[in-house]
Protein backbone atom coordinates (compact mmCIF):
# COMPACT_ATOMS: atom_id res chain seq x y z
CA UNK A 1 0.00 0.00 0.00
CA UNK A 2 1.54 3.50 -0.61
CA UNK A 3 2.50 5.22 2.01
CA UNK A 4 0.64 8.16 0.61
CA UNK A 5 -2.43 6.17 0.92
CA UNK A 6 -1.94 5.77 4.54
CA UNK A 7 -3.69 7.97 7.64
CA UNK A 8 -1.29 9.28 10.28
CA UNK A 9 -1.71 6.60 12.70
CA UNK A 10 -0.98 4.18 10.29
CA UNK A 11 2.02 5.58 9.70
CA UNK A 12 3.00 5.95 13.50
CA UNK A 13 2.31 2.50 13.57
CA UNK A 14 4.85 1.70 11.01
CA UNK A 15 7.51 4.40 12.15
CA UNK A 16 7.30 2.49 15.42
CA UNK A 17 7.57 -0.97 13.73
CA UNK A 18 11.06 -0.05 12.48
CA UNK A 19 10.16 1.55 9.26
CA UNK A 20 11.94 5.27 8.83
CA UNK A 21 9.64 5.62 5.62
CA UNK A 22 6.42 6.41 8.03
CA UNK A 23 8.38 9.21 9.63
CA UNK A 24 9.37 10.28 6.41
CA UNK A 25 5.98 10.41 5.05
CA UNK A 26 4.48 12.19 8.10
CA UNK A 27 7.25 14.93 7.72
CA UNK A 28 6.30 15.16 3.84
CA UNK A 29 2.80 15.31 4.86
CA UNK A 30 2.66 18.15 7.83
CA UNK A 31 5.72 20.07 7.38
CA UNK A 32 4.32 23.08 5.56
CA UNK A 33 1.79 23.63 8.03
CA UNK A 34 3.79 23.46 11.11
CA UNK A 35 6.99 25.11 9.75
CA UNK A 36 4.97 28.29 8.27
CA UNK A 37 2.87 27.75 11.85
CA UNK A 38 6.17 28.80 13.46
CA UNK A 39 7.73 30.82 10.67
CA UNK A 40 4.32 33.28 11.02
CA UNK A 41 5.11 33.26 14.90
CA UNK A 42 8.89 33.81 15.26
CA UNK A 43 9.32 35.93 11.60
CA UNK A 44 13.00 34.59 11.32
CA UNK A 45 13.60 31.99 8.75
CA UNK A 46 16.65 29.86 10.90
CA UNK A 47 14.56 30.53 14.20
CA UNK A 48 11.90 28.88 12.35
CA UNK A 49 14.21 25.95 11.11
CA UNK A 50 15.40 25.71 14.68
CA UNK A 51 12.18 25.23 16.11
CA UNK A 52 11.25 23.00 13.45
CA UNK A 53 13.94 20.76 14.10
CA UNK A 54 13.24 20.73 17.51
CA UNK A 55 9.53 20.26 17.43
CA UNK A 56 10.55 16.67 15.93
CA UNK A 57 12.98 15.87 17.79
CA UNK A 58 10.72 15.71 20.65
CA UNK A 59 7.82 14.22 18.27
CA UNK A 60 10.64 11.45 17.80
CA UNK A 61 11.49 11.07 21.77
CA UNK A 62 7.57 10.77 22.26
CA UNK A 63 7.26 8.16 19.87
CA UNK A 64 9.74 6.10 20.66
CA UNK A 65 9.19 6.14 24.81
CA UNK A 66 5.72 5.17 23.34
CA UNK A 67 3.83 7.92 25.44
CA UNK A 68 1.92 8.85 22.12
CA UNK A 69 -1.92 9.36 23.13
CA UNK A 70 -2.84 7.49 19.68
CA UNK A 71 -7.10 9.01 20.33
CA UNK A 72 -5.19 12.81 19.76
CA UNK A 73 -4.49 13.58 16.05
CA UNK A 74 -1.32 13.69 14.95
CA UNK A 75 -0.97 17.36 13.45
CA UNK A 76 -2.81 19.28 16.63
CA UNK A 77 -0.18 17.24 18.42
CA UNK A 78 2.60 18.60 16.84
CA UNK A 79 1.39 22.00 16.58
CA UNK A 80 0.82 22.06 20.40
CA UNK A 81 4.88 21.05 20.86
CA UNK A 82 5.66 23.73 18.62
CA UNK A 83 3.67 26.16 20.20
CA UNK A 84 5.16 25.23 23.07
CA UNK A 85 8.47 25.27 21.98
CA UNK A 86 7.82 29.46 20.33
CA UNK A 87 6.69 30.37 23.72
CA UNK A 88 9.45 28.89 25.36
CA UNK A 89 11.71 30.55 23.08
CA UNK A 90 10.02 34.27 23.24
CA UNK A 91 10.65 33.78 27.40
CA UNK A 92 14.50 33.11 26.69
CA UNK A 93 14.76 36.16 24.97
CA UNK A 94 12.23 38.13 26.69
CA UNK A 95 10.91 40.08 23.54
CA UNK A 96 8.36 40.73 21.09
CA UNK A 97 9.66 39.70 17.53
CA UNK A 98 10.34 42.44 15.21
CA UNK A 99 8.81 42.46 11.57
CA UNK A 100 12.03 43.08 10.05
CA UNK A 101 13.22 41.77 6.61
CA UNK A 102 17.01 41.44 8.16
CA UNK A 103 17.08 37.51 8.85
CA UNK A 104 18.56 36.47 5.51
CA UNK A 105 16.72 35.44 2.93
CA UNK A 106 13.11 35.81 2.53
CA UNK A 107 11.86 32.11 1.97
CA UNK A 108 8.55 33.35 0.13
CA UNK A 109 9.92 35.19 -2.46
CA UNK A 110 11.37 31.79 -3.59
CA UNK A 111 8.45 30.32 -4.38
CA UNK A 112 7.79 28.88 -7.72
CA UNK A 113 5.24 28.45 -9.95
CA UNK A 114 5.00 27.54 -13.46
CA UNK A 115 2.32 28.40 -16.04
CA UNK A 116 1.63 31.77 -14.85
CA UNK A 117 1.92 35.11 -16.64
CA UNK A 118 4.07 37.86 -15.15
CA UNK A 119 1.54 39.67 -14.28
CA UNK A 120 -0.84 37.02 -12.46
CA UNK A 121 2.36 36.35 -10.81
CA UNK A 122 3.40 39.96 -9.50
CA UNK A 123 -0.28 40.12 -8.19
CA UNK A 124 -0.46 36.65 -6.51
CA UNK A 125 2.87 37.71 -4.80
CA UNK A 126 1.88 41.30 -3.73
CA UNK A 127 -1.85 39.66 -2.46
CA UNK A 128 0.48 37.12 -0.70
CA UNK A 129 2.81 39.70 0.74
CA UNK A 130 -0.30 41.83 1.37
CA UNK A 131 -1.83 39.21 3.31
CA UNK A 132 1.53 37.95 5.26
CA UNK A 133 2.30 41.36 6.64
CA UNK A 134 -1.34 42.53 7.79
CA UNK A 135 -1.04 38.60 9.65
CA UNK A 136 1.98 40.04 11.16
CA UNK A 137 -0.20 43.40 12.54
CA UNK A 138 -2.69 40.96 13.98
CA UNK A 139 -2.01 41.34 18.07
CA UNK A 140 -0.18 38.22 19.26
CA UNK A 141 -3.03 36.35 20.62
CA UNK A 142 -5.48 36.94 17.61
CA UNK A 143 -2.28 35.68 15.28
CA UNK A 144 -1.99 32.65 17.24
CA UNK A 145 -5.65 31.10 17.11
CA UNK A 146 -5.28 32.02 13.51
CA UNK A 147 -2.31 30.57 12.85
CA UNK A 148 -3.04 27.16 14.86
CA UNK A 149 -7.10 27.10 13.31
CA UNK A 150 -5.78 27.23 9.71
CA UNK A 151 -2.45 25.84 9.93
CA UNK A 152 -2.80 23.31 12.71
CA UNK A 153 -6.45 22.43 11.98
CA UNK A 154 -6.83 22.68 15.79
CA UNK A 155 -10.24 22.86 17.30
CA UNK A 156 -11.08 25.63 19.32
CA UNK A 157 -11.20 23.60 22.19
CA UNK A 158 -7.52 22.79 21.42
CA UNK A 159 -6.85 25.90 21.04
CA UNK A 160 -8.18 26.90 24.05
CA UNK A 161 -6.64 24.10 26.07
CA UNK A 162 -3.01 25.15 24.39
CA UNK A 163 -3.19 28.37 25.19
CA UNK A 164 -5.02 28.40 28.60
CA UNK A 165 -8.10 30.42 27.87
CA UNK A 166 -11.98 29.55 27.48
CA UNK A 167 -13.43 28.40 24.45
CA UNK A 168 -15.26 30.97 24.01
CA UNK A 169 -12.31 33.27 24.33
CA UNK A 170 -10.35 31.49 21.77
CA UNK A 171 -13.03 31.63 19.34
CA UNK A 172 -13.52 35.27 19.88
CA UNK A 173 -9.93 35.27 19.15
CA UNK A 174 -10.64 34.31 16.20
CA UNK A 175 -13.34 36.12 14.95
CA UNK A 176 -11.76 39.54 16.00
CA UNK A 177 -8.43 37.80 14.13
CA UNK A 178 -10.77 38.08 10.81
CA UNK A 179 -12.77 40.65 11.62
CA UNK A 180 -9.10 42.67 11.65
CA UNK A 181 -7.78 41.38 8.54
CA UNK A 182 -10.88 42.57 6.35
CA UNK A 183 -10.82 45.94 8.22
CA UNK A 184 -7.13 45.72 7.57
CA UNK A 185 -7.48 44.93 4.30
CA UNK A 186 -11.19 47.52 2.90
CA UNK A 187 -8.76 50.23 4.49
CA UNK A 188 -5.48 49.38 2.18
CA UNK A 189 -8.34 48.81 -0.82
CA UNK A 190 -9.82 52.40 -0.03
CA UNK A 191 -6.52 54.07 0.57
CA UNK A 192 -5.33 52.66 -2.78
CA UNK A 193 -8.59 53.87 -4.45
CA UNK A 194 -8.40 57.67 -3.37
CA UNK B 1 -4.10 54.91 12.01
CA UNK B 2 -6.33 51.85 11.59
CA UNK B 3 -8.02 50.90 15.44
CA UNK B 4 -7.70 46.95 15.96
CA UNK B 5 -9.89 45.46 17.64
CA UNK B 6 -8.86 43.89 21.47
CA UNK B 7 -11.45 44.37 23.78
CA UNK B 8 -10.99 44.10 27.60
CA UNK B 9 -14.57 42.23 27.62
CA UNK B 10 -15.47 39.95 25.46
CA UNK B 11 -18.67 40.77 24.21
CA UNK B 12 -18.51 37.85 21.61
CA UNK B 13 -18.35 35.43 24.80
CA UNK B 14 -21.25 37.56 26.38
CA UNK B 15 -23.36 37.54 23.03
CA UNK B 16 -22.86 33.77 23.79
CA UNK B 17 -23.81 33.06 26.67
CA UNK B 18 -27.06 34.55 26.33
CA UNK B 19 -27.86 32.34 23.63
CA UNK B 20 -26.96 29.54 25.96
CA UNK B 21 -24.62 26.19 24.71
CA UNK B 22 -21.49 27.46 22.97
CA UNK B 23 -20.52 25.87 19.18
CA UNK B 24 -16.95 25.46 20.00
CA UNK B 25 -17.02 26.22 15.71
CA UNK B 26 -19.58 28.84 15.93
CA UNK B 27 -18.41 31.51 13.23
CA UNK B 28 -21.34 33.78 11.90
CA UNK B 29 -22.03 33.43 8.36
CA UNK B 30 -20.49 36.12 7.68
CA UNK B 31 -16.68 35.59 9.13
CA UNK B 32 -17.26 32.01 7.89
CA UNK B 33 -17.62 33.66 4.23
CA UNK B 34 -14.56 36.28 5.09
CA UNK B 35 -12.10 33.14 6.44
CA UNK B 36 -13.46 31.07 3.45
CA UNK B 37 -12.95 33.59 0.56
CA UNK B 38 -8.99 33.99 2.56
CA UNK B 39 -8.44 30.38 2.88
CA UNK B 40 -6.82 30.06 -0.27
CA UNK B 41 -4.32 33.01 0.05
CA UNK B 42 -3.44 31.85 3.61
CA UNK B 43 -2.73 28.42 1.89
CA UNK B 44 -0.59 30.36 -0.32
CA UNK B 45 1.45 31.73 1.79
CA UNK B 46 2.75 28.25 3.15
CA UNK B 47 6.65 27.66 3.31
CA UNK B 48 8.50 24.68 3.73
CA UNK B 49 12.02 23.92 6.32
CA UNK B 50 15.13 23.04 3.97
CA UNK B 51 15.93 19.92 3.24
CA UNK B 52 18.95 20.29 5.38
CA UNK B 53 16.69 20.45 8.11
CA UNK B 54 14.83 17.37 7.34
CA UNK B 55 17.76 15.67 7.06
CA UNK B 56 19.11 16.53 10.59
CA UNK B 57 15.80 15.14 11.99
CA UNK B 58 15.64 11.88 9.93
CA UNK B 59 19.36 11.11 11.18
CA UNK B 60 18.33 11.71 14.68
CA UNK B 61 15.67 9.23 14.22
CA UNK B 62 18.21 6.95 12.57
CA UNK B 63 20.21 7.09 15.95
CA UNK B 64 18.13 4.84 17.99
Amino acid sequence: MKLQLKNDQELIHLYLNGHESGLEELIRRHKSKIYTSIYLLVKDTYLAEDIFQDTFIKVINTLKAGKYNEEGKFLPWVIRIAHNLVIDHFRKEKRTPVVTSGDGFDIFEVLKFYDESMEERMMREQTHQDLKTLIHLLPSEQKEVLIMRHYGELSFKEIADITNVSINTALGRMRYALNNLRKMMLTKELSLKN
Amino acid sequence: MIELSTPALNPVASKMLKKGACDSDDLDEGEQAFYSAIKKDLNGITAEPSNKTIDNILSYSRSF
